[in-house]
């Protein structure tokens, strides 16, 4: 491999990763534009990636090791969900807390990784600096679009993502949640944030198999049922808010229901 | 938090053996010690995992043997050995992956398969930004040439 080739490789590389200045990333577009063998590698770089993708995903199939549940003093078979993370209350304990259990398809986390997963969604990245420590980032794009999107309206969050409120539900203190998914580079987030003293906060997140068998192409994907599953313990069997009512409630700001 | 641990492990490791032990002393000692206010929490418990694993490494004296046998993840898990991508099994992706050196494939685990920045993956890995740009290119071109994916160009 000689150096043009070399110098041509990292920043493919780079460009992937979205870490080429906008200058660079000008200069390189044009040139795939003309040169199918440099379009050829760029390809065969993002193949190995998600070659990548799909042997580490692997890994998550496998329950976690039991001196680790041990540890965190919780059993992997815990009662209360499958891969349902509850986000727990204080200390570094918070972030690992159980229930935790991988699903064949779903990996959910807690707390901050929240913010990490769904990050990861799209390959750019959610630039909108989603979430920390399980709380929806005030000034990001997802906020804006729990706090004023109506359910089935599709925004864009960030460069490369979309997102989309599935429903609105008012769990049994009244607070409203909504369940949301966002998209992007064939990846999909499922999601409940409630908000509760004025915060979107994340109670559970799941993701549509991005390493299913033979596949990355899927868009929203079936929900996952740890999401699935939240919805239901949170809505305790009661219906969505209409159309009517959500928008209602978004015009209200929000004003706890008197459910 | 912990599949990402547990994955950036397995990129230290290359065994999933390996990388659940890792994982277990990631999380006892992340207990034990709890964490420093105002931390990236994902960034440190990878770097606590990291100097683990350097920790490990010292003290078994062994350095790369782990590599020279593919690594066996997932064998109960992969539907089959249909499981193909483009020209390639899964178990060869897997060994191409497994003969990268473990500095490649942990770049290219918390970049690729995490999402973390250039500048995070130096911070992890503490490195120069220019190291892990280099690094992943490398990973990622040896990858393509060791499994065989039409390498263009």
């Amino acid at each position: 491999m000689n150096m043009r080739h070399e110098n041509d490789d990292s920043k493919l590389s780079a460009f992937i990763d979205g870490e080429l200045d906008e200058r660079e990333t000008e200069a390189l577009t044009a040139r795939l534009a003309d040169e199918p063998a440099l379009r050829a590698r760029l390809e065969a770089m993002r193949a190995a990636d998600e070659a990548t993708r799909k042997v580490f995903a692997t890994l998550d199939e496998r329950p976690l090791p039991q001196g680790v549940m041990d540890l965190l003093g919780a059993s992997a078979a815990a009662p209360g969900g499958d891969n349902v993370v509850a986000f727990p209350q204080r200390g570094i304990r918070r972030f690992f807390q159980a229930p935790v259990a991988i699903a064949a398809s779903v990996a959910l986390v807690a707390g901050f990784l929240v913010s990490r997963q769904l990050e990861q969604v799209p390959d750019a990245g959610l630039d909108a600096g989603l979430v920390t420590a399980g709380v929806v980032d005030a000034d990001s794009a997802l906020h804006g679009l729990l706090e004023t999107g109506s359910s089935g309206e599709e925004r864009p969050l960030g460069a490369d993502a979309r997102g989309r409120v599935l429903l609105t539900v008012a769990d049994a203190s009244g607070d409203y949640c909504r369940q949301f998914v966002v998209e992007g580079a064939g990846r999909a987030a499922h999601a409940v944030a409630c908000r509760r003293a004025g915060d979107w906060e994340l109670e559970a997140v799941g993701f549509a198999p991005a390493a299913a068998p033979g596949t990355f192409q899927q868009a929203a994907g079936p929900v996952p049922p740890a999401v699935d599953a939240t919805v239901d313990a949170i809505t305790g069997g009661s219906d969505p808010l209409s159309l009517e009512e959500e928008n209602r409630v978004i015009s209200e700001s929000w004003e706890k229901s008197a459910r | 938090m912990l599949p990402n641990i547990r994955r950036f492990a397995l990129s230290l490791t290359g065994h999933v053996a390996d990388a659940d032990d890792l994982l277990q002393s990631t999380v006892e000692r992340l207990l034990e010690r709890g964490l420093p206010d105002d931390v990236d929490v994902t960034a440190w418990s990878l770097r606590v995992c990291r100097n683990l694993w350097i920790d490990e490494m010292r003290s078994r004296k062994v350095r790369r043997d782990a590599q020279r046998e593919p690594a066996v993840i997932g064998e109960q898990v992969l539907p089959g050995e249909e499981q193909v991508l483009g020209e390639m099994t899964l178990e060869e992706v897997q060994q191409a992956l497994f003969s990268l050196s473990e500095d490649q494939r942990a770049v290219l685990e918390l970049v690729a398969i995490e999402g973390h920045s250039y500048k995070e993956a130096a911070a992890i890995l503490e490195v120069p930004i220019g190291t892990v740009m280099s690094r992943l290119a490398r990973a990622r071109t040896a990858l393509i040439e060791k499994s065989g994916i039409a390498a263009g160009g």
